[in-house]
């Protein structure tokens, strides 16, 4: 299936166009930094670091629709940007962490943090800290499978 | 000393050296680079939003800025700290390199863009600082922000794509 995958006319269009796999490459990192940008503002609204003039929903809802949407763009580009290459790329222990790593920071984003950050404590905030680490290392995991590739 | 000469003598540094040739050198380097450049811009956009009319509407312009640009000061002295070493490391390749030059254009347009806002439109903030919708200028400036800055990542990886 994988080798499939590789032949398909969108991975080759991708494998043959460098244009195309450095806007997918780029809008991938923007994609992330949007991101790591709204988990930091949600964690220093959540630990009461900054903008606690605000409604705690007012910040952190808006903030949590920045990080899933920038996950969705660095999701939909990075599966585009590994369809050449899938066979290769689910090989490579850095990819593999790095898939790992994300469905672990997705649901404790979805599951605990994004969940109790509304009740903005000491906890919440560490909490948060803890959701920014995982996406960094997300991030860190990510340029370190481009670099073995 | 020529350019040339300069650019060679900066991949012959130290620093140069070990970015290129140590075995983790590049890669944490390009870590960091990718972290600073995702607390910078990831952080600057919501000030930009906040300019823009679309998000935290209810705070202060004055106070979204120093409450969250430190952090995203934080991360541009990380992604210029670390682009630094990458471009001494690579300063003969990299020097060249057309998207170099226009990331660095997008760079120095995206600085200027911040500089007309602090010292002409930010001189009215007291009228509009806690309003929703801030006036055209504001705007402006917070649309061109989130647009060069994304120009800036996009040129980047561009000519990562170019050079390696």
């Amino acid at each position: 299936m994988l080798y499939w995958l590789e032949a398909t006319a969108a991975a080759v269009a991708i494998r043959d166009s460098l244009p195309v796999t450095a806007l997918l490459s780029g809008l991938h990192v923007i994609g992330m930094a949007v991101s790591v940008g709204a988990v930091v503002v949600m964690t220093l609204r959540s630990a009461g670091l900054a903008l606690h003039d605000a409604p705690i929903r007012g910040v952190i809802d808006p903030a949590s629709r920045g990080l899933l949407g920038g996950a969705a763009l660095s999701l939909t580009t990075g599966l585009l940007l590994v369809l050449p290459r899938a066979s290769g790329a689910v090989e490579n222990p850095y990819f593999q962490r790095k898939m790992l790593l994300l469905a672990v920071a997705v649901a404790f984003h979805l599951l605990l943090f994004r969940r109790l950050a509304p009740r903005a404590s000491r906890v919440t905030g560490w909490l948060g800290a803890i959701d920014l680490l995982l996406w960094g290392s997300v991030a860190v995991l990510g340029c370190m499978y481009t670099l073995v590739e | 000393m020529t350019i040339g000469s300069l650019l060679e003598t900066l991949e012959a540094s130290a620093a140069g050296t070990w970015v290129r040739e140590s075995t983790w050198g590049f890669a944490i380097v390009v870590g960091g680079h990718i972290l600073g450049l995702a607390l910078s811009v990831g952080v600057l956009a919501w000030f930009d939003l906040r300019l823009l009319g679309v998000g935290v509407t209810g705070v202060p312009v004055s106070r979204v800025f120093r409450r969250l640009m430190p952090w995203a000061f934080g991360g541009f002295a990380l992604m210029f700290a670390t682009g630094l070493l990458l471009f001494a490391a690579y300063a003969t390749d990299a020097y060249p390199n057309p998207w170099f030059r226009l990331k660095l254009i997008a760079m120095t347009a995206a600085g200027g863009n911040a500089l007309a806002y602090h010292l002409i439109t930010e001189r009215t903030l007291a009228r509009w600082d806690r309003a929703a919708t801030p006036p055209p200028a504001a705007r402006l400036a917070g649309g061109l922000s989130l647009g060069l800055w994304a120009s800036v990542v996009l040129l980047g990886r561009a000519m990562a794509y170019t050079m390696f």
